[in-house]
């Protein structure tokens, strides 16, 4: 079987019935991916490894809990590598994190028809390239947020007291970010005409 | 704290446990900021989906299809819960047959051939590797010019852990790999083994304690039988366990 030829929800649903091949495939679809972006948040290559590794082996243990008719399988895996990364982030600082067992929790990774629909607009429209460049672009205190809050798993006290600045200001700056960062990936997207 | 700064932090999930049960009772009475958030969440998910790829090493996909094949051979294919007619049923009872009658050729073959206390090793390796909370660690090799690999997987408060090898050249039979277990600096013996003519080899390392996450984990070539104490001028390979 040429599994080359499934997308990526084809491939879960294979997964859910074992399918070793589908596995496979998916994994040597989006390994440097999911690889990439838990080196992104730990910076560390043994830990990221271990991470994504754990992200696949989430996937091939809840296959059965990912809806397929909601689309979209690899939003799906890069939140599960992104949860896991943050979650060993933040046991490195100390915050409180919850512990998810695959067969106990395979929907809590589901991501909601919205989000998967942006994801997939601007993806229509812009390479990786020029996503990247979007918040590279943003001034660099609200970069510092974004990257401290997503990236580092700090909450908004924690980076306030990490960049000693007010709570306030950060939340502002949050918020700004997030709108620019809105205006550069997404101003054809339906939203704004709502 | 306006509604819409709660809103991007919960997005980025920065706000404080307390505040995001609060907003979350906000969000389950809100159409709009159910919307709102699912469209900061688009918006972050792309910025993940854009990150620059890396490629995994061989040893992190050896460890997780070996994780995946220790599963398939402890169960059956799940059935889809789909309608099925009688062909289809067909379809799925034959590999599902044929997967079981594997599986339980692996546990009583072995039982026949190497006895009991070897099956038992077999079923406490696939129980390990399919539990939950399992975490696989590459264990860094001692010499970075080779290309042998090695994995552990334990999970947190069990006392058992399963050691993968990979690309090891096998040894002489005046010699031994052995594993050890390093916990509060002192090592202690975690059994031993010699490779096959692939390269690769699986240990039950028993601890004798629960793992705390703190503990090393190490291999050196010692005279067959194993030793007490490691030969550190023979380290083949050393690091941590989480």
């Amino acid at each position: 079987m040429d599994y080359t030829t499934f997308d990526d929800e084809t491939l879960v649903r294979l997964i859910a019935r074992r399918d070793r091949g589908a596995f496979e495939a998916l994994y040597a679809r989006h390994a440097g991916l999911v690889l990439g972006l838990t080196y992104r948040i730990l910076g560390e290559r043994r830990q990221s490894e271990d991470v994504a590794q754990e992200a696949f082996w989430r996937v091939w243990k809840g296959a059965e809990g990912f809806d397929t008719s909601r689309g979209n399988a690899r939003t799906w895996l890069v939140s599960i590598a992104h949860h896991l990364a943050i979650d060993v982030t933040r046991r490195s600082q100390r915050r409180p994190v919850v512990e998810m067992d695959a067969d106990e929790d395979d929907d809590a990774w589901n991501v909601p028809d919205e989000s998967a629909d942006v994801v997939e607009a601007i993806e229509a429209r812009m390479s990786a390239a020029e996503v990247r460049a979007a918040l590279e672009q943003l001034p660099e205190a609200q970069r510092q947020v974004i990257e401290l809050a997503y990236y580092k798993g700090l909450t908004h006290g924690q980076i306030a007291e990490h960049l000693n600045v007010p709570a306030g200001t950060i939340h502002t700056r949050a918020r700004l970010a997030m709108q620019k960062l809105r205006d550069a990936l997404s101003a054809p997207i339906a939203w704004q005409e709502r | 704290m306006t509604t819409e700064e709660r809103l991007t932090l919960y997005a980025l999930d920065a706000l404080a446990p307390a505040e995001k049960a609060a907003f979350e009772a906000e969000l389950a009475a809100s159409d709009v900021l159910r919307a709102r958030l699912a469209e900061e969440r688009g918006l972050l998910l792309a910025l993940d989906r854009a990150v620059e790829p890396m490629a995994p090493s061989t040893g992190m996909t050896r460890a997780l299809m070996a994780r995946v094949d220790a599963d398939m051979a402890t169960r059956a294919p799940r059935p889809v819960a789909t309608r099925r007619g009688v062909a289809d049923f067909m379809r799925w009872l034959w590999p599902a047959a044929t997967l079981a009658l594997a599986a339980l050729a692996i546990v009583f073959g072995m039982w026949a051939i190497t006895g009991q206390a070897e099956t038992a090793r077999l079923r406490d390796e696939l129980a390990l590797l399919t539990g939950p909370g399992v975490r696989a660690a590459n264990i860094p090799a001692a010499q970075k010019d080779g290309t042998a690999t090695a994995t552990a997987f334990a999970a947190r408060g069990a006392s058992n852990a399963v050691l993968l090898v990979a690309n090891l050249p096998p040894l002489d039979p005046q010699q031994t790999y052995q594993a050890w277990i390093i916990r509060d600096g002192k090592p202690l013996p975690a059994g031993v083994f010699n490779t096959g003519p692939d390269g690769e080899a699986r240990l039950l390392m028993r601890s004798g304690g629960p793992f705390t996450g703190a503990e090393q984990i190490g291999v050196t070539i010692e005279r067959a039988g194993g030793s007490d104490t490691p030969d550190l001028k023979r380290l083949v390979f050393i690091g941590p366990l989480t």
